[in-house]
């Protein structure tokens, strides 16, 4: 490194490139040493020598000063590593850099845990648990009528929402038209009239039925022949009015196979599937009937206003 | 010029990892994680036992290392998201194909979706992030995506045609977008048939719906005030004609509802689809204005920085912060930073973290071409592109080569993708992207900007009709680049097409980027210059020496 250059200016480039090269250091601060004097370097002849690696193309200047150039591409190549690119109209090549250090390893790993760590408790905090019963509706409760009706009370109502009026008839002690609270069964109707006379045949009834508004509770004797507009509330539970084919919808949970073959396009053998159904998984919804092996979305479709749950 | 490929291998290592652990059950992912993690220790062990004995440098031992820790980061994190989804109620509804009720948050807006057969009812599609599940008499907790495939009109019914719009419009345009479905954010109820995804989707199931969702709960605050802003959008829109008026809402918030099939056909073919998809490229536009003007105003550094952070995230909320956006804003933000930083070497770098972290946080990303086709453009826009702009910005200046290097590089790194799905080069996908460029910052900014001024129709339709001007070239350029000659050039199929492609984009690169030819001084004729010789070490020479060893002449 004895190059005749009398310059303070080019002495103390070369100062700063021989700490370069000899101390093996970090790269310099970016505002500092290899930007400024980079440029132009004096030369022996006068001649200004490109600094720059890519812009001598020449390589007569590089075998003459080879300590000098070699420093500054070392230093170039420092530059490029910290700054990504080189100054200069041209990038003298390209290096690719593959391995990294230990450091810069362990560095990501923690970095890594740490992320995993945040997303592994993110997710740990939204982990479903085990699904809960939920609670069976009770079936045939007139259920929006009671609330309102107690709540705000209508003016002028000439019958009064909260009660029904049926009709008791047959072999009851006293035959007669009686008013009941909504929610009343046929044995309160029954006993309502006094209670059943001692000849009448209860199994014919389903006693536990709700009482539907304006229905007639006949009360057979065991030979009666049973009249057919009274077989459907009779054997309905839950289900339709008066009429057979139900304007009323059938809840699917309590109703019998004989209540469900009064739905359209159902037979003997899908209500028995809906039973069998049923027993392992109640019906949350009506949704969930397309379920049922054999009730696609058509039937569904014709179904849907027909039942509830 | 340096390139930074130290995470590159940990980032394809991620990658495969997240391929894997979407498809597998998460006990098999966590021993292969147990063994994947004994192996990085070991290589750790190696490394620190040579960095004991004072070797210190790089080695390839250590990359390895950095590829299976990022590869057991992906499989831990992946495993305990996929078990979350795995438990509960909804996997044994979905298995049996059963019917129940869902609900949860909405997470993308209702799409129409294109009609299976001519005549066909609409129908249109959207995502709920279900919280709650009903089947059987039972409820539970739920984790995971559910598309939702509903019929399209106001109560979910099927709707034959609207009084005087008819469904489909004249040109299959779907009609307004109003009560197409649920509010996005919003909580809703919703009933229907379950059925199962492909293994390794990012849905758990599809539902397809029976009724119409019940909203139980509503929208979050931004979420509302989203929706408000894109109403607006569609508002304006909804004066425009025509092309206009179908991309102003994707160009501005991302919304392709009312894209035609017949242009989105035509931008996929001139390869401009990403205009009207959100992109990276929104969120790079949005943030170098903001840069801009804050460095107009001179405003120190560190405020200029929190500015474009803060309008990015605006941003985030304002197109919604589904995993295509969110990756699309991670992309935008690297390509950003590598194209305003000049900083090539940092480049693949920050690429390959911000997919490493991407794909720790949601795994499925990696199964998804969105994901492949950003992170592709964005690697060949960093890696590619910048060179390229440099070394034509000597003739052409810095702005035209960078508008002309960036689809070039983007293209040649797209391009094996699109093969794989549409079996055909777009090989006019550069020239339209080049013309379509000087308006898309127009029409993207100008729109946000409409949007934003939409309170004062006075002042907001004068300028949706610029921006509207602005898409009505884009939309012009789509269709006659579709038109042209060669638009759907077909391509050997299969995989070595895909192969052969990437090979000729890499030979097109080396072309490009090669060695300059030069006017020789001396003869005249072309000669090549080849790249001068770095030393490797310096050779110490006494200058004596060298002086001596001097080739005489």
């Amino acid at each position: 490194m004895t190059s005749p250059d009398p310059t303070p200016r080019g002495d103390d480039v070369r100062a700063r490139l021989r700490a370069l090269t000899a101390a093996d250091p970090l790269p310099p601060a970016p505002s500092g040493a290899p930007t400024q004097p980079l440029p132009t370097v004096g030369a022996p002849g006068g001649a200004a020598v490109p600094a720059h690696p890519a812009v001598s193309r020449t390589g007569r200047e590089d075998a003459r000063r080879p300590g000098a150039t070699s420093a500054l591409a070392v230093a170039a190549a420092r530059y490029a590593d910290a700054h990504g690119v080189l100054p200069g109209p041209e990038p003298a090549r390209t290096r690719v850099r593959w391995r990294p250090t230990l450091a810069s390893v362990l560095a990501a790993a923690a970095a890594l845990a740490l992320l995993v760590g945040a997303v592994v408790l993110r997710t740990a905090g939204t982990r479903p648990g085990p699904p809960v019963a939920l609670p069976v509706p009770l079936p045939a409760q007139t259920a929006s009528a009671v609330p309102v009706g107690a709540a705000v009370p209508p003016p002028s109502a000439a019958p009064t929402p909260a009660e029904v009026v049926v009709d008791v008839a047959g072999a009851v002690a006293r035959p007669q038209v009686v008013r009941l609270p909504v929610g009343a069964r046929v044995v309160d109707a029954i006993a309502a009239a006094g209670g059943a006379t001692d000849d009448a045949d209860l199994a014919r009834l389903n006693l536990a039925r709700v009482l539907l508004d304006g229905e007639q509770v006949l009360v057979p004797r065991p030979g009666d022949p049973v009249p057919a507009p009274d077989l459907a509330p009779a054997t309905a539970a839950g289900g339709g009015s008066g009429a057979p084919g139900g304007a009323g919808p059938v809840d699917l949970n309590p109703a019998d196979e004989a209540t469900l073959e009064t739905l359209p396009g159902i037979g003997p053998v899908l209500a028995g599937r809906i039973v069998e159904h049923r027993a392992t998984r109640p019906f949350g919804s009506v949704d969930e009937l397309v379920d049922v092996p054999g009730i696609g979305p058509a039937l569904m479709a014709r179904l849907r206003d027909r039942v509830r749950v | 010029m340096t390139l930074d490929l130290r995470l590159v291998p940990a980032a394809l290592a991620a990658w495969v990892a997240a391929l894997v652990v979407v498809r597998v059950s998460p006990s098999g992912t966590l021993v292969a994680c147990a063994a994947a993690s004994a192996a990085a220790a070991g290589c750790a062990v190696t490394a620190a036992r040579r960095w004991w004995h004072g070797t210190r440098r790089p080695a390839r031992r250590q990359a390895v290392c950095l590829a299976l820790l990022a590869g057991v980061a992906v499989g831990a994190s992946g495993a305990a998201q996929v078990a979350a989804r795995e438990d509960g109620l909804l996997p044994d509804l979905v298995a049996r194909g059963g019917a129940g009720v869902l609900v949860g948050r909405v997470v993308a807006e209702p799409v129409p979706v294109r009609a299976a057969w001519p005549g066909a009812p609409p129908r249109v599609r959207w995502a709920l992030d279900v919280d709650r599940v009903e089947a059987g008499g039972r409820t539970g907790a739920a984790v995971g995506r559910v598309v939702v495939l509903a019929a399209a009109g106001p109560d979910g019914a099927p709707t034959g045609g609207r009084e005087g719009a008819p469904v489909g419009g004249p040109e299959g345009a779907p009609v307004d977008g109003q009560d197409r479905g649920p509010r996005h954010g919003a909580v809703v109820r919703v009933a229907g048939r379950l059925r199962a995804t492909d293994a390794g989707a990012r849905e758990v199931a599809v539902l397809v719906a029976r009724t119409a969702a019940v909203e139980v709960g509503p929208p979050r605050t931004w979420d509302a005030v989203a929706g408000r802003v894109r109403e607006h959008v569609g508002g304006l829109a909804a004066d425009l004609p025509g092309d206009a008026g179908a991309l102003l809402p994707g160009v501005t918030v991302g919304d392709t509802a009312r894209v035609p099939d017949d242009l989105a056909d035509a931008m996929r073919a001139s390869g401009l689809t990403h205009l009207v998809a959100v992109s990276g490229a929104h969120f790079a536009l949005v943030a170098a204005l903001v840069l801009a003007l804050t460095a107009a105003l001179r405003a120190p550094p560190r405020l200029q920085a929190a500015a474009t952070a803060a309008v990015g995230l605006a941003m985030l909320v304002l197109v919604h912060p589904e995993p295509s956006v969110v990756r699309a804003a991670a992309m935008g933000a690297v390509g950003a930073l590598g194209l305003a930083a000049g900083r090539p070497a940092h480049s693949p770098a920050a690429l390959a973290t911000a997919v490493v972290v991407l794909l720790v946080v949601d795994p499925w990303l990696a199964g998804e071409l969105g994901f492949a086709l950003s992170v592709a453009a964005t690697a060949g826009i960093v890696v590619v592109g910048v060179p390229l702009a440099r070394r034509w910005s000597a003739r052409l200046g810095r702005g035209a080569a960078a508008a002309l290097a960036v689809p070039v590089a983007a293209q040649v790194a797209c391009g094996p993708l699109v093969l794989v799905v549409s079996g055909a080069l777009t090989p006019w996908g550069v020239p339209a992207n080049v013309v379509a460029a000087p308006a898309v910052a127009p029409a993207t900014l100008l729109g946000l900007l409409a949007a934003a001024l939409a309170p004062w129709p006075a002042v907001a339709s004068p300028v949706a009709a610029v921006a509207g001007a602005a898409c009505w070239w884009l939309g012009a350029v789509a269709r006659c680049a579709a038109r042209l000659p060669g638009a759907q050039l077909a391509w050997l199929p299969g995989v070595a097409g895909v192969v052969l492609l990437a090979l000729v984009g890499v030979a097109l690169v080396r072309l490009l980027l090669g060695p300059r030819p030069e006017v020789s001084a001396t003869s005249g004729t072309l000669v090549t210059c080849p790249r001068p010789p770095v030393p490797a070490a310096p050779p110490v020479v006494a200058p004596a020496a060298s002086a001596a060893r001097r080739p005489p002449g």
